[in-house]
């Protein structure tokens, strides 16, 4: 195809001078309607200054439609401050729209978990908010996991809890404890299916679910035990393939995959796993709290609790971890707009509140907490006080999600549907162990 | 800013002694006239925007010159446009196809040598492809590899390694075929896919052991019918055919770099081309590259100098060709601009990369263990117009429409393509 001639850099300089005749004409005849109306004129110059600041938001499922509750909040403060949404998957497209950003220039503001921050942060990407007034309203513990070389590069906004949520009328009715020891789990799954009852819902089409799950497993019976197992791998020095935790971990999601749907679960999508287990068609389903907004939107009434999945030495703990995280481009050019977004975002009280209420999550915020019903908000308040409570994020900082977790989580659904031997599926994460986390 | 240093640019001009090309104004006192100069182009998928890179640039150094492109697809229009032009005498001043062209155009005489400063830029393993009788007729820009890229992550999640050898290669595609994966992915509904991996296992097969095949099939003293190896390359096309997608023949280009982004196939025979669109999709991906097996477990990864600029013989401003080939080819920072946007390889001598390539380790382990084999010793023997021909034979039996000895016969039958 023949392609007309390109228009020249003299054409183009020339058409520079038409605008610029053309600006100044504009410029004079406001400034001559400013003398005339100085009250048109201030409106008129509000929406002129409007400061457009773009949002890449990775959202779970029970995020979508916050950014319309933070829209309000800070339109009401910052009116010449608008926010241009993009929000995607976290799980499925918030790294690989981030890749994409890397190499073309990073939108303004991103959203996305703790994790991220460790990912991103230390390819040093990201604004310092070490000193940054807002910061200061974030609670202690939500700080630790944003910080890279003694620097805060996230605002962490709420946390989710992390367990295996059980229907606590089928326990009561079937007269069932909550189990502590991996041999308890063991009986109590066997007492269901003695009734016909599947013991665990799941929804493996969702391959977050499954890195979702290891991890919770790995946090308990690996990490709790090497804290830094994570940095020992990329040494060399541990491995998957001959780690007895790992080997566990990779044998609980078998022992969970053996015991639910086998022939549905990798077909099924997470809100209709969860009415299931509402509906009484599964006992149990590891899982975070943003699976209370589906359980209480089927039903109200739903009585469920949560435990800690069992691990080899009986002391698991709860597993909280720091959702919905903020962060800001370092080379944005407008970081004095972005400081009065997040400002809003730390010291809003109300948003906070509306947005932990809507979400079902736990504010990070100081004296914020949230009024929604919860059933199994006793459950965790018995953990708390019990000192039974963990960050995920110790694991998943170490091991990331983008490329490695995730990954991971493929071989692990090949591995439980017995198109992979373990030790292979193992042997496939020490594989990746120069991508377990950007350096 | 840029737009001010024209215009300070063009004053300048406008009061200082005027360019001279063999007694023609190129610019003088009106700043205003132009000089145009004709490109005609036969672009490859990534280089979709280059034309645009390439008149910036120039027009950066030489305000006073418009580059008119005509871009074309080099592997279906890119032929037909040149002789078309050529039987009207709309020869245009500068070519941009592959090194093969410039053997090919140089023997009918539409070429002129390449300036020897432009050359000693080159990579002197770049220069005999396109030379004919020690002339070198064009300047090698960049060059591509060419073998299967493969996805990382699946070959580790399935226990596999890269094969060397024809029977290992066999053990990995029967093994992702036993969990239900398709191997390959292809794109057969171009016929440039069928002939470029025609191409790759030629040369791997035969080249590398009768280099001059080609001369003797055009002189008669070889044949497809009686070439046991051909028969094994088409054997070899069959073979991906029939491990790719049921429906590969509707399959285009753009849609093979998504099911393979998609991990619908961990393996696909092609070229670096095809990083670009991987690159960006998923710049995380983990992929490699090795060489389509041989029997013997020595194939090379094949490397193919690709973008290629020529200047007629004929051309009206060849002083100005010459020095806007000058310009492309020592700006450097110019040089990795294109590299990194097209995801390519530096032709240029003592050339940074600029980027990092997602393949990189694989062909400096290549390199290093000197496995690397020049594609041109195949395409400069069986060039386009006929591998084209070749390609829709190869279809034809693909389809079952012909036996393969009725494809060899059919190939023999197109020698006069050749020449």
């Amino acid at each position: 195809m023949k392609q007309p001639g390109k228009t020249s850099g003299w054409k183009k300089y020339s058409g520079g001078i038409a605008m610029k005749k053309v600006i100044a004409c504009v410029l004079l005849s406001a400034l001559l309607c400013g003398a005339a109306s100085a009250k048109s004129s201030g409106k008129k110059k509000n929406s002129e200054k409007q400061i457009v600041l773009k949002v890449l938001a990775g959202q779970s499922t029970t995020d979508a439609g916050i950014e319309k509750l933070i829209d309000k909040a800070v339109a009401k403060k910052y009116p010449d401050i608008r926010l241009d949404w993009e929000c995607v998957d976290w799980g499925q497209d918030f790294h690989p729209k981030m890749q994409v950003y890397i190499q073309s220039g990073l939108p303004d503001i991103m959203i996305g978990k703790a994790q991220d921050v460790i990912t991103y942060g230390s390819q040093d990407l990201l604004g310092d908010m070490t000193n940054a007034s807002y910061t200061k309203e974030i609670l202690p513990a939500a700080k630790t996991g944003v910080t890279v070389n003694n620097k805060v590069y996230g605002l962490t906004y709420n946390a989710q809890y992390q367990g295996v949520y059980y229907n606590r009328t089928l326990f009561k009715k079937y007269n069932i404890t909550v189990p502590r020891t991996l041999d308890d789990l063991n009986n109590i799954i066997a007492a269901f299916k003695a009734k016909g009852l599947t013991p665990f819902a799941t929804h493996f089409l969702d391959t977050w679910s499954i890195g979702n799950i290891a991890m919770q497993f790995a946090v308990n019976d690996v990490f709790r035990d090497i804290p830094d197992w994570g940095d020992r791998f990329r040494a060399g020095t541990k491995n998957f393939s001959t780690d007895p935790g790992y080997k566990a971990v990779y044998e609980y999601c078998k022992l969970i995959y053996d015991n639910t749907w086998t022939k549905e679960t990798f077909s099924m999508e997470q809100t209709a796993c969860d009415a299931k287990l509402v509906q009484g068609k599964a006992a149990m389903k590891v899982s975070g709290s943003w699976s209370i907004q589906n359980f209480l939107d089927i039903d109200q009434s739903f009585d469920f609790g949560i435990f800690p999945f069992p691990n080899r030495t009986g002391d698991s703990k709860l597993l909280f971890e720091p959702n919905i995280t903020f962060m800001k481009s370092k080379k944005s050019s407008e970081q004095g707009a972005i400081d009065r977004v997040l400002d809003v975002i730390a010291t809003d009280k109300e948003l906070a509140l509306e947005i932990c209420n809507y979400t079902k999550t736990a504010s990070m915020l100081k004296d914020v907490t949230p009024t929604f019903p919860n059933p199994s908000q006793k459950d965790i308040d018995m953990y708390a006080a019990e000192g039974k409570i963990q960050d995920v994020n110790l694991g998943n900082n170490q091991l990331q999600w983008g490329g490695f977790q995730d990954e991971n989580a493929k071989d692990i659904a090949e591995y439980v549907q017995g198109k992979i031997d373990i030790q292979t599926a193992l042997k496939a994460a020490d594989a990746r162990r120069s991508i377990s986390k950007t350096e | 800013m840029k737009r001010y240093s024209w215009l300070c640019l063009l004053i300048l001009l406008a009061g200082c002694s005027s360019y001279t090309k063999k007694g023609t104004v190129i610019a003088g006192n009106d700043v205003n006239q132009k000089t145009t100069i004709s490109v005609l182009a036969g672009f490859s998928t990534n280089d979709a925007g280059l034309s645009e890179m390439i008149s910036r640039e120039v027009a950066e150094s030489f305000p006073q010159v418009e580059l008119e492109w005509e871009n074309t697809d080099w592997g279906t229009t890119f032929s037909s446009t040149l002789r078309a032009r050529l039987s009207v005498g709309d020869v245009p001043d500068i070519i941009v196809g592959k090194a093969q062209d410039a053997v090919v155009y140089a023997k009918t005489g539409l070429l002129a040598a390449i300036p020897e400063n432009v050359l000693q830029c080159i990579d002197e393993r770049y220069r005999s492809d396109t030379s004919v009788d020690t002339v070198t007729y064009g300047a090698v820009y960049n060059v591509a590899y060419q073998g299967i890229i493969y996805n990382k992550n699946m070959f580790w999640r399935y226990g596999l390694t890269v094969p060397r050898t024809k029977r290992e290669l066999d053990s990995v595609v029967s093994r992702f075929e036993s969990v239900g994966i398709i191997p390959f992915a292809s794109h057969f509904q171009e016929d440039w896919f069928t002939a470029n991996i025609m191409m790759q296992f030629a040369i791997n097969d035969l080249f590398t052991t009768q280099p001059d095949w080609g001369i003797r099939f055009n002189n008669g003293e070889r044949s497809f019918e009686t070439s046991h190896e051909m028969k094994n390359c088409f054997t070899n096309v069959k073979y991906i055919y029939a491990h790719s997608f049921p429906d590969s023949f509707i399959v285009q280009n753009s849609e093979c770099d998504n099911r393979f982004i998609k991990e619908q196939s961990p393996m696909y025979l092609t070229g670096s081309w095809s990083v670009q669109a991987i690159h960006a999709v998923n710049s995380a991906m983990q992929i490699g590259i090795f060489p389509f097996p041989n029997e013997d477990g020595t194939a090379g990864l094949i490397v193919e100098p690709n973008l290629t600029f020529m200047k007629s013989a004929s051309t009206a401003h060849e002083q100005l060709v010459d020095r806007i080939f000058e310009l492309l080819f020592t700006d450097t920072e110019f040089a990795e601009s294109v590299y990194s946007f097209t995801q390519s390889f530096p032709a240029l001598k003592n050339m940074p990369m600029g980027y990092d390539s997602m393949i990189q380790s694989d062909i400096t382990a290549y390199a290093d263990s000197g496995r690397l084999i020049d594609a041109s010793v195949g395409n400069n023997q069986l060039i386009w117009n006929f591998q084209s021909g070749m390609a829709k034979e190869i279809t034809k039996w693909l389809q079952n429409k012909q036996s393969i000895e009725q494809l060899a016969s059919e190939c023999d039958k197109k020698r006069s393509d050749n020449k």
